[in-house]
């Protein structure tokens, strides 16, 4: 006898997710036998609306596709505007970019580790990981000027420089983190009712990961070695000496190890970094402002894992095309399929695990095209009544 | 090997610290020096160049010339009268980058230490720089 | 006018006043300690030191649109949290208190006490049933079979001091220690105690056992759809709920209130909110396991260590120690 199964909506509101996107799940009993997903819920047109902003705006315009992830992407733009001007950036000017990088991975993996306590109730290793990023916060406050949306980098360079008493802090600050990373690390794998929720849940095999293109430490908890950093080295990278963290759990457990230890290694490279801190401008004097026309593809890794910026441009002072591809869009489809088969109770740290941004995400552009017409406009009155209708007829729900 | 309990040492350690938060808005944390706040102006040095209206990510920059009053200086003779620029900010709008400032060729806009500006009407918002 | 004093009982003291204050202050203290713990500092400006915020909350939501779901049964959405709400004030009435009287004090009543104290849950379950909708039927069946997890400890753990005392009246086994001279009796019960602790952490539904209300996966559980007076009551029901079952641990297990109104008064506060505070410190201290792994750990480590207690209390009885 076949057991009927229950459809469990999840989405676009629920107090796990902190952005909207819909998940259907079959349950029976407490276990799932599938799920689907849907996102589009956070778009806002971010694409379009730089076609119509001059560089410098679209940069700050971009750092607001993800408040977390900030700082990527400015730095994917403007490494991608800077290979189509053909500007070499200053030595000090690429190193200070790298120690922001480096800082806002600590401070985006800090708060990833105390939101996935939250999902498994552990509060308390929430509350005690969100003030030890605090610390975090108040340095790039103060070499920057905000604790989110730094607004640091600008074409050709960064636009404030760190001088001696900042550079103490920062290092005064490493060392404490770094301590406290070790305590957490203890903790995350010593806690029984932790490790209890968190091993052999959400388990994607190595071969899945990498078939399903997973990016970032989810995809390094599940052996597969990739790090835009190594790969493909921008800024200072290339002149960093640092390791790339892989596990072979490929579970929720390597998911926290993978990134804990990545936080150890980033506390290392800003120690690394500023003791290497070569003299020199911070970014060129003279930038031009129309870009010649060209193509550019740049790859930045991000905490989440790789962020793909695509930048053309045609000659003037804005972009034609400018497109995102954020990380979260790789591991959504991979982290789905990883819940089937889990219990009702683990779909909220199986998704948070590979650190969902669905505002980074939601880039979506689908042209219609009527054939018999050619492409209209349509007016808002007639997109509402269309909506309207489709509902109705295909779901039943009537406004 | 797991080890239940391992945090409570220091849960019960934490009882005799100080608490990490703050009594806000009673006691308030002072920002650093470079905080991007709100953008004031100085009328003095503008040019009236516009860079900061072309720059500004959304449009929340008006600069328009101001009319010449009667307590104006009278011109040097064969000299054309001083231009001067008002300065209007739709703060509501502003997403505190500080472009303005940097692009700005006579340094007339400067970001102080102000942040909590929220109000509950748009026009409170209108900052008009005279 | 023999009304008018079971009415002060119920309604007054040891009733529905005297539960409602001492469980919001509980509630306060327990609110406290855990921030404290996690080094923030709780609710600060209702009240002196925020002690009116359990208070301001309940009020609150006395205020607040009361709705009930389309497709429920109104009636019966609307009887569970009273029901809830009355069998848990009932057996607050129970607490022995400095004064005995035959409305609050009769051989047998730890049964009654204890199927009070399972009311609750059936209650949560049966909101959650009548609740149509697809988070609260979820959270409905872990409650049940949460119940299925702690219950027999929780009974095999409040058996034994009955054992000690040899009596089935509250009154009698609070007092044992004292009248028997066997003082003892309170350091052997420590793993009963300690099984009690955590049995009533779970029929609480606090962490590491609030799977039935994770908020972070099932939004409300049973209580999604109920908001106004209805959350209000199921609120003063947890509160209460909390306030009974640690002073019956306390006074099972830590000696009773002897010693008069003031003593005795001084006794239940010092007691019940020693309690509180541990239970504080095992919700701060665990993550909230999955309704397989609350099965198993309890069948696995609680209900084995609460028959070992009671194996170790029935030897010493059976050769007279007691």
């Amino acid at each position: 006898m076949e057991e009927s199964t229950f459809n469990l909506p999840i989405g676009p509101q629920h107090p796990f997710l902190k952005e909207p996107a819909k998940f259907d799940f079959e349950i029976r009993g407490e276990e799932i036998v599938g799920a689907r997903m849907n996102i589009g819920y956070n778009h806002r047109g971010i694409e379009k609306a730089c076609e119509a902003r001059n560089y410098y705006q679209c940069m700050y315009l971009l750092e607001r596709v993800c408040g977390i992830c900030s700082h990527s992407h400015t730095t994917a733009f403007v490494q991608g505007v800077e290979e189509i001007m053909k500007l070499e950036v200053p030595r000090r000017g690429l190193y200070l970019r790298t120690i922001v990088c480096e800082l806002e991975r600590l401070h985006s993996h800090l708060l990833w580790l105390g939101v996935a306590a939250h999902e498994v109730g552990f509060d308390s290793l929430f509350m005690l990981v969100w003030r030890d990023r605090e610390a975090v916060m108040d340095i790039l406050e103060r070499i920057s000027g905000n604790r989110v949306n730094y607004a640091i980098n600008t074409i050709g360079g960064v636009r404030r420089d760190i001088n001696e008493e900042q550079r103490k802090k920062i290092l005064d600050a490493m060392g404490v983190l770094k301590k406290r990373l070790e305590h957490y690390a203890k903790i995350g794998t010593n806690e029984p009712s932790f490790v209890a929720r968190i091993r052999g849940v959400g388990t994607l095999p190595a071969k899945r990961a990498a078939e399903m293109c997973a990016v970032g430490p989810f995809a390094r908890a599940s052996m597969v070695d990739t790090d835009v950093r190594r790969d493909d080295p921008y800024a200072a990278y290339g002149e960093l000496d640092f390791k790339v963290i892989t596990y072979d759990s490929c579970d929720i457990y390597g998911r926290v190890i993978v990134r804990v230890l990545e936080m150890i290694e980033s506390c290392k490279m800003i120690e690394q970094l500023l003791a290497n801190l070569p003299e020199g401008d911070i970014a060129l004097p003279k930038v031009p402002r129309k870009a010649p026309a060209g193509v550019a593809l740049s790859r930045y890794e991000a905490p989440r894992g790789e962020d793909v910026h695509f930048i053309r441009s045609n000659g003037s002072d804005k972009p034609e095309r400018v497109r995102v591809r954020a990380p979260t869009l790789a591991n959504l489809e991979a982290a789905t399929e990883s819940v089937v088969g889990a219990f009702v109770a683990d779909i909220p740290i199986a998704i948070a695990s590979i650190d969902p941004c669905f505002s980074c995400t939601d880039r979506m552009a689908i042209v219609l095209r009527d054939p018999k017409n050619g492409t209209r406009v349509a007016t808002w009155e007639e997109l509402r009544r269309y909506g309207v209708e489709w509902y109705g007829k295909n779901k039943g729900i009537r406004f | 090997m797991l080890k239940a309990g391992i945090l409570i040492p220091e849960l019960l350690g934490n009882i005799g610290l100080a608490p990490a938060t703050r009594e806000y808005p009673f006691a308030k944390t002072p920002v650093p020096e470079g905080f991007r706040g709100t953008p004031r102006f100085r009328s003095s040095a503008c040019l009236g160049c516009k860079a900061c209206v072309r720059d500004c990510t959304s449009e929340a920059i008006e600069i328009e010339m101001k009319p010449p009053s009667p307590s104006d200086p009278p011109p040097e003779k064969g000299r054309n009268p001083v231009k001067k620029f008002r300065m209007i900010l739709y703060l509501d709008r502003c997403i505190h980058c500080a472009r303005c400032a940097e692009v700005c060729p006579k340094d007339a806009i400067y970001l102080d230490q102000e942040f909590e500006i929220a109000d509950f009407s748009h026009e409170a918002l209108r900052l008009v720089f005279d | 006018m023999e009304v008018i004093k079971p009415l002060l009982y119920i309604l007054v003291f040891p009733g529905f006043a005297f539960q409602f204050v001492f469980s919001t202050y509980l509630e306060w203290m327990d609110r406290k300690f855990y921030a404290r713990m996690q080094n923030r500092r709780g609710p600060l400006y209702t009240g002196y030191n925020g002690i009116l915020q359990p208070v301001a909350d309940i009020f609150k939501l006395f205020f607040k649109e009361d709705i009930v779901p389309a497709g429920a049964d109104r009636f019966m959405f609307s009887l569970m949290p009273i029901l809830g709400l009355a069998a848990v004030i009932t057996a607050g009435l129970y607490i022995p208190v400095w004064f005995f009287t035959p409305y609050n004090s009769f051989e047998g009543d730890l049964i009654v006490v204890l199927y009070l104290l399972s009311v609750p849950s059936l209650v949560l379950f049966l909101a959650g049933w009548f609740s149509v909708s697809p988070f609260s039927l979820i959270g409905a069946t872990r409650v049940l079979t949460q119940l299925f997890a702690y219950e027999v400890p929780f009974f095999l753990a409040l058996l034994t001091p009955a054992v000690v005392a040899g009596s089935w009246q509250i009154r009698t086994i609070a007092t044992f220690p004292w009248t028997s001279g066997a003082w003892w009796a309170i350091p052997i019960q420590v793993l009963a105690f300690m099984v009690a602790l955590l049995t009533l952490q779970a029929k609480l539904e606090r962490v590491p056992f609030d799977i039935p209300e994770a908020e972070t996966e099932v939004v409300g559980g049973p209580l999604t759809e109920y908001s106004g007076k209805k959350l209000a009551m199921f609120r003063m029901q947890k509160d209460i709920l909390m306030l009974v079952g640690s002073a019956f641990i306390a006074a099972l297990f830590m000696g009773g209130f002897p010693g008069g109104i003031w003593l005795g008064g001084l006794q239940v506060v010092i007691k019940t909110a020693i309690v509180v505070l541990l239970l504080s410190v095992v919700r701060a201290a665990f993550a909230r396991i999955r309704i397989d792994q609350i099965i198993s750990f309890s069948w696995k480590y609680l209900a084995p260590a609460s028959l070992i207690q009671l194996l170790v209390v029935l030897i010493l009885k059976g050769n007279g120690v007691f």
